[in-house]
């Protein structure tokens, strides 16, 4: 599509703390924009409607010409007051933008021009229990309103799209184009060996001899089920199961798993990483003889594409996003079939030619998901949703 | 016993429907305390509703009109035994009169972020004064007598339950009477689902009518429509325009608040309630549901199952796919629900109808006969500070009404005793007068000496609460033994979250110092010999923030936090 040159407000602000989620899409699709928009320029917003960083001049700019970073001079108080009392003035405070990305789930009622509104996943509203309250209620207002003013939506999945729209009927499904997530290019380095054996030694372990499993430790991940599923697997092989390493920060709602670790025995055997550098992920996806993801919902389940670009054969449950992720390169097995999961573990960790075959098949299928590609997606949706005002 | 004289305030009731279902309980609930007897009731009303109150004097209800007034009333001198505050506030509550306070739910610990800043620091400094004030506290269900016993630290013993109940139930009316005056209020002949509530976010209309509009969507042979009624406050509007982009004018029907006739007509009409709270301390539409033998379909959130019982169809105010299955359920077998719904009704009418009232006059018995320990006496003022205030603001309210009349000689005189009493008055306040001031030479230097007043210096409680580093107030203590516990709740100035050190000291004797995090709430406490009389209470804040520097607002003060309480409790 050949376009005219836009001025594009983004929205950045839940970049300013340690990425997670809503941040890290932000961050790399703006970063991607960038480059494979060299025509248009962008006016990255670190703060956006109610999401408030004190910290905010740490969210992410580009360091190209096409970034119009005024808003990051700006002191808290003339960051903050336009969005409490948005004046005549609050366009140009924006830099007159022709189309602004809301990236938040906030809907930025002050903004005239059209909104494309990011559709990461409809939790809040059918999935309550993984929500606090308070998180669940700015969802979901933020997606309603998003529902009844925004120009144009962008879903990280086709499960969102089809989400979103099933409980928004009345938007029209040609306005919600699917904009798929990639890995990030921090997990695609190329590490030699000795490098990957030194950053296992590390945690303790070694080149195909351990599971993985990666991700907030939090109801919705369900490692509840993976915990049984490995045990299940002990039981048939014995003392000799290669231990379960779990990367990621301790989430806000899961108490239970240490003690169902101990219940089922498996102090032992499970390895609680904590939060782990990139790179260190890239040499655990690399090495893992699977990483497994049972999770009971997603948006789109950006791990799984980022383990599959590393290699790693994938067993994943069949729930929201996951299936259309993984394709046919990996397991896709039911959210609680315990036993259907030890099955696929044991296939893997006894056929040595199947995984290696599950490797190759996880690398072509992560590289049909490419940042760039979906960028310039993003470009012609803004170019559809700055012509519907 | 002898009958009392009950003094019961109603100055919070305003005309129409402001009040939510809380008005019609208590109208109702006055009625059956005055037929019931034995007891004299005096109604302290508001200008505002004094006139609508008229018609309590039929069951021999007195009324006084108490606008503009501040306790103490002197209740005691006016031969009152006990301050009944149905309406919560304990506004006219006053030493030598025990009170009694209707408590409805706890709303902002629940739900914080429905509240402003303000709002929030209002609320928790109202329930802290409303424990310290008043002698008991009758809660609307055991689920808000929990909350209130958790949250407020309430001693079980000072807090009963007593279910609302309904006195003056709607009379069902036949259903032609009944389309006919919705006829007149726009709605034509349908079958429909009610759900009278103010727009108030925890009512949730937004996922009800997200719902809805699936179960519409799913159902295309379903016929039903969905009935809106209440105050539409700001919510309204977007629920409008959500209704007309989700193409559901013809089915959803917001009729704002409607006259009782029209309010009747649909309890006749409609096939069932629907209640997707996500908050309620009662919930009397669904008794009224109950009382009329209509079938409902409910949230399980806060006291609702204690209402409802068995009774009724629930769902999950979180999932809206449980909504659109009770609609599909209620729709499809309307005869199962509604023997449900007979159910219920006969459970309701069993309840004894005097009840609720019989309850509140037992607690008011016990209340009055029960002689107050003088450890209790929680009574804490902030004395100089209210009284000095309150005059200087009728001297102030007078000096700009001067100014406005043209009579600037007298307004100088007004303003400037108002500012001797006061010295800590905001900019705010002042601003535009000085601005007026400026444009007449003759008060130019009263236009300076105002702007350049001892308010600068920060030592004083502001009028809108903010307190500088260093915080001197004067404050009163009544009872005699134990030991004083002084309690300051704070909000944190502007900008961005910052440790702050505060270091307190009761005439002049160190308390010690309290840190509080970035970020943390700010409510230390500190623990003082306690001794009756008057002492000086003085904070020392280890920062200050200067608004104007992050706001640009004309506000130079040095501001180290806004204060939504100071209390001092006397504990044994």
């Amino acid at each position: 599509m050949k376009h005219r040159q836009l001025r594009i407000g983004f929205d950045v602000s839940q970049t300013a703390e340690r990425m997670a989620g809503c941040g890290i899409v932000a961050d790399q699709f703006l970063r991607h924009l960038a480059e494979v928009c060299p025509g248009d320029t962008f006016i990255p917003y670190p703060v956006f409607s109610n999401y408030r960083h004190p910290d905010f001049v740490r969210a992410t700019r580009p360091l190209t010409d096409n970034i119009d970073a005024r808003q990051f001079g700006l002191s808290w108080p003339e960051i903050v007051t336009p969005w409490d009392q948005p004046g005549p003035d609050f366009a140009a405070f924006l830099g007159t933008p022709d189309v602004v990305h809301a990236n938040n789930y906030a809907w930025p009622r002050a903004v005239a021009c059209p909104v494309v509104y990011t559709v990461y996943d409809m939790s809040a509203v059918e999935a309550a229990q993984y929500h606090t309250e308070h998180n669940r209620m700015v969802c979901v207002n933020g997606l309603f309103e998003a529902s009844l003013g925004a120009s144009w939506f962008v879903a990280i999945s086709a499960a969102s799209r089809d989400r979103f729209l099933h409980w928004f009927p009345h938007v029209p499904a040609a306005r919600v184009s699917v904009v798929p997530l990639a890995a990030r290019p921090s997990l695609t380095v190329n590490l030699p060996d000795a490098d990957v054996d030194r950053m296992l030694a590390r945690f303790g372990l070694e080149r195909e001899a351990f599971w993985l499993a990666v991700g907030t430790i939090e109801p919705r991940k369900n490692y509840a089920a993976l915990l049984e599923a490995y045990a299940l697997l002990q039981q048939r092989v014995g003392g000799a199961l290669p231990p379960l390493a779990i990367a990621g920060l301790k989430g806000w709602l899961e108490s239970s798993l240490e003690p169902r670790i101990k219940r089922l025995g498996l102090d032992a055997h499970v390895q609680c990483l904590g939060f782990v550098e990139d790179i260190e992920l890239a040499a655990l996806y690399r090495s893992c003889l699977a990483f497994l993801y049972p999770s009971r919902y997603e948006g789109f389940g950006l791990p799984v594409v980022e383990a599959m670009a590393c290699g790693a054969p994938v067993i994943v449950s069949r729930s929201t996003s996951l299936p259309e992720v993984v394709g046919d390169a990996g397991w896709v097995v039911d959210i609680d079939g315990i036993s259907e999961y030890a099955e696929a573990m044991y296939t893997l960790l006894t056929d040595r030619g199947r995984r290696e075959a599950q490797r190759a098949a996880a690398r072509a299928r992560a590289a049909t998901f490419s940042w760039t590609r979906s960028a310039a997606a993003l470009r012609d949706v803004y170019a559809l949703a700055s012509e519907t005002a | 016993m002898t009958p009392l004289r009950i003094a019961i305030d109603v100055t919070p009731i305003h005309p129409g429907g402001a009040n939510g279902g809380a008005k019609r309980f208590v109208l109702d609930l006055i009625e059956g305390l005055a037929r019931r007897g034995p007891h004299r009731y005096l109604l302290l009303t508001a200008a505002h509703n004094h006139d609508e109150l008229a018609s309590f004097e039929a069951v021999d209800v007195e009324r006084m009109d108490v606008t503009g007034r501040s306790a103490p009333l002197g209740l005691p001198d006016a031969g009152i035994d006990l301050l009944f505050c149905p309406m919560t506030a304990p506004t006219y509550a006053e030493t030598g009169i025990p009170t009694v306070s209707t408590l409805y739910d706890l709303q902002h610990v629940t739900y914080p972020w429905f509240f402003s800043a303000d709002e929030l620091a209002h609320r928790v400094a109202f329930y802290r004064e409303l424990v310290a004030r008043v002698d008991h506290v009758v809660c609307i269900s055991e689920f808000s007598r929990q909350a209130a016993l958790t949250h407020l630290s309430l001693a079980a013993e000072r807090a009963s339950t007593v279910h609302i109940a309904l006195h003056h139930r709607l009379a069902p009316v036949p259903a032609a009477a009944a389309w006919a005056a919705l006829g007149r209020h726009t709605l034509p002949p349908c079958r429909f689902a009610f759900y009278p509530a103010n727009f108030w976010p925890h009512k949730n209309h937004r996922l009800l009518v997200t719902a809805f509009a699936r179960f519409c969507h799913d159902h295309p042979d379903v016929p039903l429509h969905l009935v809106l009624t209440g105050e539409p406050l700001g919510e309204a509007a977007t629920i409008r325009t959500a209704v007309e982009r989700m193409g559901l004018s013809q089915r959803v029907h917001l009729l704002d608040y409607v006259p009782d006739e029209v309010m009747q007509a649909l309890w006749s009409a409609g096939e069932f309630l629907v209640f997707p709270s996500l908050y309620e301390g009662f919930g009397i539409p669904v008794l009224e549901a109950l009382h009329l033998g209509m079938p409902v379909l409910c949230s399980r959130e806060g006291s609702l199952p204690e209402v409802a019982g068995e009774d009724v169809l629930y769902f999950d105010a979180r999932d809206p796919g449980t909504m659109v299955d009770a609609f599909a359920t209620a729709t499809r077998a309307p005869d199962a629900l509604l023997a449900r719904a007979r159910a219920g009704q006969g459970r309701v009418a069993r309840l004894a109808p005097d009840a609720a009232v019989a309850a509140y006059v037992a607690v008011f018995e016990r209340v009055a006969g029960a002689r107050r320990r003088p450890s209790l006496a929680r009574r804490v003022r902030l004395v100089m500070i209210d009284r000095r205030r309150a005059l200087a603001h009728t001297w102030l309210d007078a000096g700009r009404t001067a100014f406005r009349a043209g009579k600037r000689t007298e307004a100088l005189a007004r303003v400037s005793q108002a500012i001797a009493l006061a010295p800590e008055f905001t900019p705010t306040l002042i601003a535009p007068l000085v601005r007026q001031a400026r444009r007449v030479p003759v008060m130019r230097a009263w236009a300076r000496a105002l702007e350049t007043h001892r308010w600068l210096q920060g030592t004083a409680l502001h009028l809108d609460g903010w307190a500088g580093p260093v915080l001197e107030v004067e404050v009163e203590i009544e009872a005699r033994a134990g030991k004083a516990v002084v309690r300051l709740d704070a909000t944190p100035p502007p900008g961005p979250p910052q440790a702050l050190t505060l270091e307190a000291f009761l005439d002049g004797a160190p308390l010690g110092a309290v840190t509080i995090a970035p970020a943390a709430a700010i409510r230390p406490a500190w623990t003082a010999p306690g001794a009756a009389g008057r002492h000086r209470l003085r904070i020392v804040a280890s920062r200050f923030v200067v608004p104007d520097d992050l706001l640009r607002n004309g506000d130079t003060r040095p501001l180290s936090y806004r204060v939504s309480a100071i209390t001092i409790a006397v504990e044994d």
